[in-house]
């Protein structure tokens, strides 16, 4: 199997693939590494919360005919308010108990979610079909599909917009400090709740844009979410935790990694490969590939 | 004086789990195990106690979150599956169940070295995540010997009559529950549990803190292991998706938080209670009660985050550095 | 006597089940340096993190500037202008000097001075003039300390509480130290000093005590406890 190497063009094909798909992990992983860096919760339901958003934008342009792309205006802000309900609602109180309480309530979150999807939405696999979703770029013989393309724009400017509050903003400094030593950013008038909220309102709004750029560009279900939180925590470890910019190269990473672990063997040795280097990273570099020595860098 | 309350109270305790042990060895023989929902809800409560058990000597007395349980729990049940099928071994066979707990305390071992030497607790909580994955994704990939997605279908006519397992999962969950309660109280245990929360200070005074975690994985991984074996051998059916499903490690977590993290008793209250409250769902909410199950998750870290039995006490100290 | 700035009455604090502290007392007039003294682990630390609103008393009461703040949250407290720095400096070191400076003042009350507060520190601190973009945690001990006062001041604290501004500094920034909190004083801050270096603190100091397994044991003039043959017993001869 592996005694021939492909064209070249092949191989482009194929980190152009595995770039774009790993945008979607990388944008889910700087919503977990967020919400990680604050409150020490792994929100295993990041990746459930991206599915439901994925269902919004889904069911705005099938009852409503909304526009995909339209509806971030409409799913982002909706996903901020979920997601700062989410923390008053079901972590507030229970933030200070560690983590066993916090990672069980993500954990009852997505049980609470998936099903209700599946009940309500029905378990099929859906994706939005707009005129223009099977349309590709040709460049220099490579095919680049138009909304992998746009999701992979949606990532980066997601990015780049988490990145630019986190490194400019007075609030997003007090983030920032807040993830490096709570106790400290009490210190200076910071209160955990005011971070917390804000955190996991930008983390959910992430996976809402996130959410969008799934429903445009890939198939979804609603058990989809678990195993892509699996992948956003791998690329977390790759990207090192508390680092935006590395959760989206560890993303990137993991996507290339998968497309040609697919190309090579098949692809359920693909997901077996990410998990092992997951594995291998976590015990040999947990600090992560990307990190540059402090913790909190944007 | 404390030293004899103390004891008296143990022997209390001692005599209460024989009489609740002697009671639980009558049940079979008093209600018609053929016909009675009890046995059946007894049998799942029993196992669920040995697998809250087992996650709660890792983590609850050790304080190393881990969320592999169900992949040991689904590589004993693979083992007996494959074992099984080729007739390597017998219908519910000591030995074989043995081989099972074995192998997973193996992998444990194996896997327990490099990352709790490596790893601060949240990182552990993801390798050991990555683990169960890993598995589930090698046996849907296992061609001939895991037989890929559809799993292992085994000779379910060698079924009579539950007693057998009934009888083999209440000795799973006295064995949990008795090697937890070795455990911990050993010298070593007991240092470790004073010092649950400072690592630095456990180190200091001369504990081998990497060498009893990793024989606590292991003995988890060993029951967890044990607990998918006789699992295997009640469904009749081995496949990845259901036996390395993160229920096997997620409910019984619950189970703990819900009767109390790092006691003995805790785990044992959570494990009943809460297979009977999913029973009573399943029965009663058969279409809607994954979501029921996922509500209830919710609700119970929310309103009883120290447990029941800590409740009962009414003694709840909280972390004052937590913020 | 005028009213205190700070008062403290019968304060008792628990960590977790053990009493670290057991009715302690004290008032600190404005303008003044105030410096509490003791070994490690006297509960020198948990006094000031209680008063910071860190740690909740069990017993007692803290009037600032005649009202209560136990109980408050710390960031309430920092606001009333109560800044503490901490024991290891309360520094983000993965953040900058600049960037560490507009924390300190992100209290309702400071935030908007901050442009001019910021010029002040860089007037009165070298360091932040030439460095303001370097991180915080690449800086040597010294500047560490030095940015720290200047965070805290960030918030225009009423009363500054600084938690062994000395520990782990060479004798010669140690001295520096010193002096920038005799330029403070002369500036009119008031200071709550906690230091086991109790010679040079005891000097800085116009009021004292000494606290011992979490009870203060002696009080008076920084004056008189220098010259105290108990301290000298105690303390001074094991130090220095």
């Amino acid at each position: 199997m592996l005694d021939f190497i492909p064209p070249i063009d092949i191989l482009l094909q194929l980190l152009i693939n595995g770039v774009l798909f790993g945008t979607m992990y990388g944008i889910a992983a700087i919503g977990l590494s967020l919400i990680f860096g604050t409150m020490r919760i792994v929100f295993i339901a990041q990746g459930t919360m991206i599915i439901l958003a994925a269902y919004g934008s889904f069911w705005l342009f099938n009852l409503w005919s909304v526009n995909p792309y339209v509806s971030i205006l409409i799913v982002v802000p909706a996903s901020l308010i979920v997601g700062s309900g989410l923390y008053q609602v079901l972590f507030r109180k229970v933030a200070r108990e560690g983590q066993f309480p916090t990672l069980l309530i993500a954990f009852g979150l997505m049980a609470l979610l998936e099903n209700l999807m599946s009940v309500v939405f029905s378990a099929d696999a859906r994706a939005i079909q707009t005129s223009y979703a099977a349309y590709a770029l040709t460049f220099m013989g490579l095919k680049i599909s138009f909304t992998r393309l746009m999701a992979f724009v949606m990532a980066v400017a997601g990015t780049v917009g988490v990145a630019f509050f986190l490194k400019k903003t007075l609030l997003g400094k007090a983030v920032r400090a807040a993830s490096e030593n709570l106790e400290y950013a009490m210190l200076v008038g910071i209160t955990p709740h005011m971070v917390n909220t804000l955190t996991f309102a930008i983390g959910i709004g992430l996976a809402g844009l996130a959410g969008v750029a799934t429903a445009t560009a890939y198939a979804f279900d609603p058990f989809s979410g678990f195993v892509f939180s699996l992948k956003a925590m791998i690329a977390l470890a790759l990207g090192g935790m508390g680092n935006v910019v590395g959760a989206l190269l560890g993303g990137l990473l993991l996507g290339v990694i998968e497309a040609f672990g697919a190309f090579f063997l098949s692809g359920g040795w693909a997901d077996v490969i990410s998990y092992a280097v997951f594995l291998l990273v976590l015990m040999f570099k947990p600090e992560g590939l990307f990190a540059s020595g402090t913790s909190a860098k944007p | 004086m404390k030293t004899m309350g103390q004891n008296s109270k143990s022997k209390r305790r001692l005599a209460l789990t024989v009489v609740v042990v002697a009671l639980l060895t009558a049940v079979p023989g008093v209600l018609d195990p053929e016909t009675s929902y009890v046995v059946f809800l007894l049998f799942s409560a029993f196992i669920y106690v040995a697998l809250a058990q087992a996650w709660n000597l890792v983590s609850g007395y050790t304080g190393q979150v881990s969320l592999g349980n169900h992949a040991f729990f689904g590589l004993g049940a693979y083992v007996i599956a494959i074992g099984w099928s080729r007739g390597l071994i017998g219908y519910l066979d000591p030995l074989g169940m043995l081989l099972a707990g074995c192998a997973a305390a193996i992998l444990g071992i194996l896997v327990g070295i490099p990352l709790l030497s490596k790893l601060r607790g949240d990182y552990f909580a993801l390798g050991t995540l990555g683990l169960g994955e890993i598995l589930r994704l090698v046996t849907i990939q296992g061609r001939a010997l895991t037989a890929g997605p559809t799993g292992i279908f085994l000779p379910s006519s060698s079924f009579t009559t539950i007693v057998p397992y009934y009888f083999m999962a209440l000795f799973l969950a006295l064995l949990a529950t008795g090697v937890t309660y070795y455990m911990v109280k050993s010298n070593t245990g007991l240092a470790l549990v004073a010092t649950r929360d400072d690592e630095a200070a456990a180190a200091a005074i001369g504990i081998n803190i990497l060498k009893f975690k990793v024989l606590a994985f292991a003995v988890g991984a060993f029951l967890a292991g044990l607990c998918g074996a006789l699992q295997a051998y009640y469904v009749f059916h081995v496949e990845p998706q259901g036996f390395f499903s993160l229920s096997w490690t997620i409910y019984p977590v619950l189970m703990c938080v819900l009767g109390g993290v790092g006691t003995l008793t805790g785990p044992v209250v959570g494990a009943v209670f809460l297979t009977a409250a999913f029973e009573v769902a399943k029965y009663y909410l058969p279409e809607i009660h994954p979501i029921f199950s996922g509500l209830l998750i919710i609700l119970v870290i929310m309103f009883l985050p120290n447990g029941l039995v800590r409740l009962r006490r009414g003694r709840i100290v909280r972390n004052p550095k937590a913020a | 006597m005028a009213n205190p700035l700070l008062n403290v009455v019968d304060l008792n604090v628990f960590h977790g089940e053990a009493q670290a502290l057991w009715d302690i007392s004290f008032q600190i007039q404005a303008g003044e340096v105030f410096a509490i003294i003791g070994s490690n682990g006297a509960g020198k630390s948990t006094i000031l993190k209680t008063l910071a609103g860190l740690l909740r008393p069990s017993a007692g009461r803290v009037e600032f500037l005649g009202s209560r703040i136990d109980g408050r949250s710390a960031a309430r407290i920092v606001d009333l202008g109560l800044a503490l720095v901490p024991e290891g400096r309360g520094l983000f070191s993965g953040l900058t000097v600049a960037e560490n400076l507009e924390l300190g003042a992100f209290t309702k009350r400071a935030r908007p001075l901050m442009k001019q507060t910021m010029e002040e520190m860089a007037a009165t601190f070298q360091i932040i003039r030439i460095r303001s973009d370097q991180l915080a945690g690449k800086m040597s001990g010294g500047e560490q300390q030095m940015l720290a006062i200047a965070k805290a001041l960030m918030s225009k604290p009423r009363l500054l509480m600084l938690d062994e501004p000395s520990l782990g500094l060479a004798p010669l920034v140690v001295k520096t130290v010193f002096e920038i909190i005799a330029t403070l004083k002369q500036q009119g801050v008031t200071i709550l000093l906690v230091e086991q270096n109790i010679h040079q603190a005891l000097r800085i100091a116009d009021h004292a005590c000494v606290i011992k397994t979490g009870r203060i044991t002696l009080v008076g003039t920084g004056k008189e406890l220098l010259s105290d043959p108990e301290i000298h017993k105690a303390y001074m001869g094991s130090l220095r």
